[in-house]
């Protein structure tokens, strides 16, 4: 019993044996079972010849080109944008834009607060809530982002191209028309009230001693707001297809109310924020 | 590429290994997006890949299938590639798109009971059985034998021995290749060899002279 035992655990590395993957002590022990024993011998010659008919199999040439097109890669990469339900996109952007002007008017009254007890502090507290602001906001918009692209689960791409547009939104806002569908990488922010509140900021950063434009503001919110189409379209081809999918002019037809409600919250944060730039710039006057 | 013990794909149109130090710069080029450049490595890996589905389903069209399905399900998915061996990576997902297939024929199977297995399985179709007194016919002949032989092995089993036999992967990339410990790949192959042994010894007069004259003193000391 024992001895077949020894035996059977001889015969399981064979096949290693051939494959040349049996070392050492354990090869040293496998040769002298094999120059006893004439069955494993036998069985090894065998596995021998299973491996050589195997290797003798004539090599298979592919039947054809297994070359890719783009649209192989596109319509397989289509599919997931269109599977995320319009509803839980309109949903997401609505929830940004009301979160970003939750947290303007929070940080507004804050502000409009310390102004009018306005003593102590100043010289540090506006940098730091200035600080806060496009911290806090920067924040949501990635998130929004990140939602945004979670929802349409477009890999990696949506989340990356979402911090551009706040750099961006002021000169093209500026020059295109509202809805433009054709505008390029620019106007697309993934979550527009987010970008929008992402874009103030900056700019209140950048410029903070220059006289604020308050109307203009309200207006790029708007506008940044009311192209959800294109930034959805953005979100489908953004694999680099240039086809543009006929299904993805669906989930923007459904949404008209929801893209005004997100103008009026746009235009309600641009005002907020362009108060709170004049109010900044007021008290630094004022000192 | 590496060189292995069970290394031995000379048949294939395959360049030989240092041509293939562009390697890195295509899948570099793949990962920001540049379909060409994945093209150049498609046809490198096209025959490797659509062997080892032949091998795997039998059957020439699903093959195609699942090697194009690989193709695509590579491409869009190559940020997961993390080093390593990329032929090992390839196969990896071409293995799960034959293992999606063989599901596939399962579930098809359990539903038409007495469905005949695929017309395809056959390579070649011996529509003569008169005896094959060309050394093609014989050769094919004996092609269709070992391929049923595979076909009756368990899946994980055919998948180890094609990658080391047929393939030619030693058995740290076949490791790599099935998501398997090393001591599991050797018993895979250990195992599916010795079930082929039984297989084959069946097949008797098919088998070249060298294994006939084996099973033959094979019988002398088992009997």
């Amino acid at each position: 019993m024992l001895l077949f035992d020894r035996h059977r655990r001889f015969r399981e590395r064979l096949s290693g044996y051939i494959d040349g993957q049996v070392n050492g002590r354990e090869k040293a022990a496998l040769e002298t079972h094999l120059a006893s024993c004439k069955r494993c011998r036998t069985e090894l010659a065998q596995l021998h010849s299973v491996r050589t008919i195997l290797r003798s199999l004539p090599p298979v040439q592919a039947p054809r080109s297994f070359r890719l097109t783009p649209q192989q890669v596109a319509t397989v990469a289509r599919p997931r944008p269109i599977a995320a339900s319009p509803a839980l996109n309109n949903a997401v952007r609505l929830a940004g834009a009301v979160a970003a002007v939750a947290l303007t008017i929070v940080v507004f009254a804050d502000r409009s607060d310390v102004f009018e007890s306005g003593t102590t502090n100043e010289a540090s507290r506006p940098a730091g809530n200035a600080e806060m602001l496009s911290q806090a906001t920067d924040k949501a918009a990635r998130e929004n982002a990140t939602n945004g692209g979670a929802a349409a689960t477009v890999g990696g791409s949506a989340g990356t191209s979402a911090p551009q547009p706040p750099l961006a939104t002021g000169a093209p806002l500026s020059t295109t028309t509202d809805q433009n569908a054709a505008v390029p990488a620019p106007a697309t922010p993934t979550v527009p009230a987010g970008a929008a509140g992402g874009a103030a900021p900056s700019a209140a950063f950048g410029q903070p001693s220059v006289a604020p434009p308050p109307p203009a503001t309200p207006l790029a919110g708007a506008r940044a707001a009311a192209s959800p189409s294109p930034a959805l379209q953005n979100l489908d081809s953004d694999q680099g297809q240039q086809a543009a999918p006929p299904a993805s002019a669906s989930p923007s037809s459904g949404s008209s109310a929801v893209r005004i409600i997100e103008a009026l919250l746009a235009a309600v944060l641009g005002i907020a924020i362009g108060g709170t730039l004049v109010l900044t710039a007021a008290r630094r006057l004022g000192q | 590429m590496q060189t292995g013990d069970c290394l031995d794909t000379s048949g294939y149109n395959v360049p030989t290994l240092n041509t293939y130090d562009d390697e890195p710069d295509l899948l570099a080029r793949t990962r920001k997006g540049d379909l060409d450049a994945f093209n150049s490595l498609v046809e490198r890996f096209q025959s490797p890949v659509y062997s080892l589905c032949l091998r795997m389903l039998a059957s020439p069209p699903a093959a195609e299938d699942a090697a194009q399905e690989a193709f695509i399900s590579a491409f869009r998915s190559i940020n997961s590639f993390r080093g390593g061996s990329f032929r090992a990576w390839l196969f990896r997902i071409a293995a799960n798109a034959c293992y999606d297939e063989i599901r596939r024929r399962r579930s098809r199977r359990t539903r038409s009971l007495d469905e005949p297995r695929d017309d395809d399985t056959r390579p070649i179709d011996v529509a003569d059985p008169a005896p094959a007194l060309d050394e093609r016919a014989e050769a094919a002949e004996l092609g269709a034998f070992i391929q049923d032989a595979l076909s009756r092995l368990p899946s994980d089993q055919r998948l180890a021995v094609i990658l080391c036999d047929v393939q030619g992967l030693d058995y740290a990339e076949i490791a790599e290749a099935t998501a398997a410990s090393l001591g599991t790949v050797k018993s895979r192959i250990s195992r599916g060899r010795a079930n082929l042994r039984v297989l084959l010894r069946a097949g008797g007069e098919l088998l070249p002279t060298r294994f006939r004259q084996a099973s033959e003193g094979q019988n002398d000391a088992t009997l």
